[in-house]
């Protein structure tokens, strides 16, 4: 029991910080392996030539996030119903516990690390996921754009304030 | 003097989550306690007699926010116990492994949260540093940070990577040295001693009475402690010992027990404990498979019957009772979670008398969990 013990503490004030300054730096685990691994569930990707349209995905999916839009342009098999939809996914309802992609029977769904999406209007967080998910190609984070929107905000937040 | 009354929460810092105390004080002293629960019902019981049984799993583990891998334990032991499955060895130690994890990440919570309600801001925010490097293990094993998903009936879901037992092992050095600071700023500090000794006492008599589990009712002297009295996972292969007072190792009893002091010395002592078992699991982790195979998920029929299953959490006791009759989703699904006994039934007792300046210490030690007081 001693009342200067806790004094220990100050020596943090020469330790390099937990935190990291984000989006600069990148997040990694103690090792300095790079996060977040592949194995990290986040936006889907789908194959849609390998996709069936079988709405398997849609009927484990507790959250009702999974919707179908058809795609005239995909011919399935001739004769066969259906096979031409693919599904939508609503991320404002979406819980990424990855039971669709469990269920799916072609392994065309699959979850991607990538989990940034950022945007001022609701209607893009439904969309129908692609390969182009995985190739990170939809999904740089504008950080600049983001910057501009919140200065645009303020902006007119204060003439209204005025 | 004239009663008043006092609202604690819920957007009180003093509060452990969205609930609320309302207190009837004298001067600075309550003479009344009422807990206010509604902020966060959202009928997890019903909403999964309306779910098959595999959709339920992403749904029990949002029970207990800080660590919601016991719930998906406990509901998995349930159903495995009416399919009549016996779960692969490999898989029961990574159970072990994601539990003890989990319960060292909660405890971490815990104890910056109750060190932050006597004044010592510094902890909270190493401990939620701290426990961020548990949480990437948890990333790169189960796939989320906090919502695992991960423990199955009939297994866990995925293997373990390569690389991850040294990581494992990394983490634990280091929150093991980490450990001896805690106790300098927090274990051993005078201010401790002098605001948590004595306090906030469950009459050990009436400790089992009242419901009472866990770290909490292992604070009174009673040795009990699911992982050892019904072993589940692989801790029936797993050498441990019982921490309970008044054997608190290299910290002394400076109580005769039940008190806030010594609640929060066998939290910090069992993060030890869970090292070393962590430690113990991941070198007897036999190779193998790790799930069983599953029947369609859309056409699973559980055969008829009831089930129950407990586990033991970093709050205390957790219990599922689930029932089927022989359909494609759960009969009835009843949680007995360990806050609501500590929550409503123990601290409206225990604040009678308490100081006003006491009360959130005390709510603290006792690790109540809004979420699954409501459910």
């Amino acid at each position: 029991m001693s009342v200067l013990k806790p004094l220990k503490a100050w020596k943090h004030l020469a330790r390099k910080p937990h935190t990291i300054r984000y989006p600069k730096e990148e997040h990694t685990d103690m090792d300095g392996n790079k996060l977040p691994t592949d194995r990290l569930r986040g936006f889907h990707s789908n194959d849609l030539s390998r996709c069936i349209g079988c709405k398997l995905c849609g009927s484990i999916c507790m959250n009702g996030a999974i919707t179908y839009e058809e795609i005239p342009e995909l011919k399935g098999k001739e004769g066969v119903k259906g096979i031409n939809i693919r599904p939508v996914i609503d991320y404002g309802r979406c819980c990424f516990c990855g039971l669709c992609t469990d269920i799916c029977p072609t392994k065309s769904l699959k979850l991607t690390p990538n989990y940034k999406l950022i945007s001022t209007d609701i209607n893009d967080f439904k969309f129908m996921p692609t390969q182009l998910v995985e190739k990170n190609e939809n999904f740089e984070m504008d950080l600049n754009a983001v910057m501009f929107s919140a200065k645009e905000y303020a902006e007119k937040f204060e003439k209204e304030e005025d | 003097m004239k009663e008043y009354e006092l609202f604690i929460g819920p957007q009180h810092p003093g509060i452990t989550g969205n609930m609320m105390y309302h207190l009837w004080a004298e001067g600075d002293t309550v003479v009344k306690a009422e807990c206010n629960v509604g902020y966060l019902h959202r009928g997890f019981e019903k909403l999964m007699e309306s779910r098959l049984w595999m959709q339920n799993i992403p749904l029990v583990c949002r029970i207990c926010v800080p660590e919601p891998d016991v719930n998906e334990a406990a509901y998995s032991m349930a159903v495995e116990q009416l399919m009549d499955w016996e779960v692969p060895e490999r898989a029961r130690y990574i159970r072990t492994i994601v539990l003890e994890l989990a319960r060292i990440s909660a405890y971490l919570m815990a104890i910056g949260g109750y060190a932050g309600s006597i004044g010592i801001y510094t902890l909270p925010q190493w401990m939620t540093g701290d426990r961020d490097y548990i949480l990437d293990i948890f990333e790169q094993l189960t796939g989320a940070r906090v919502y695992h998903i991960y423990i199955w009936p009939g297994g866990v879901r995925w293997d373990m990577p390569d690389n991850l037992p040294g990581l494992i092992e990394r983490t634990l050095n280091y929150i093991e040295k980490r450990l001896e600071l805690y106790d300098d700023v927090l274990f051993r500090n005078r201010i401790f001693f002098d605001r948590a000794v004595g306090i906030g006492k469950i009459p050990k008599e009436k400790a089992i009475e009242w419901g009472v589990s866990g770290p909490n009712l292992r604070a009174c002297g009673y040795g009990y402690d699911v992982r050892k009295l019904e072993p589940y996972a692989a801790y029936d292969e797993i050498d441990f010992d019982v921490v309970k007072y008044p054997e608190l190792g290299k910290f002394e009893a400076l109580s005769d027990g039940c008190d806030v002091y010594t609640r929060m010395i066998i939290r910090r002592l069992e993060i030890e404990q869970s090292i070393d078992i962590v430690r113990q699991a991941l070198k007897k982790m036999p190779e193998g498979d790790i799930l069983l195979k599953h029947p369609n998920w859309l056409r699973w029929k559980v055969p008829a019957g009831y089930a129950f299953a407990r586990v033991e959490s970093s709050k205390g006791e957790y219990g599922y009772f689930v029932v089927s009759d022989g359909g494609l989703k759960p009969v009835r699904v009843h949680v007995r979670g360990p806050s609501y006994t500590h929550g409503i039934n123990v601290a409206e007792r225990i604040l009678k008398g308490a100081n006003i300046a006491d009360v959130s210490q005390i709510l603290f030690s006792l690790d109540i969990c809004p979420p699954d007081i409501e459910r």
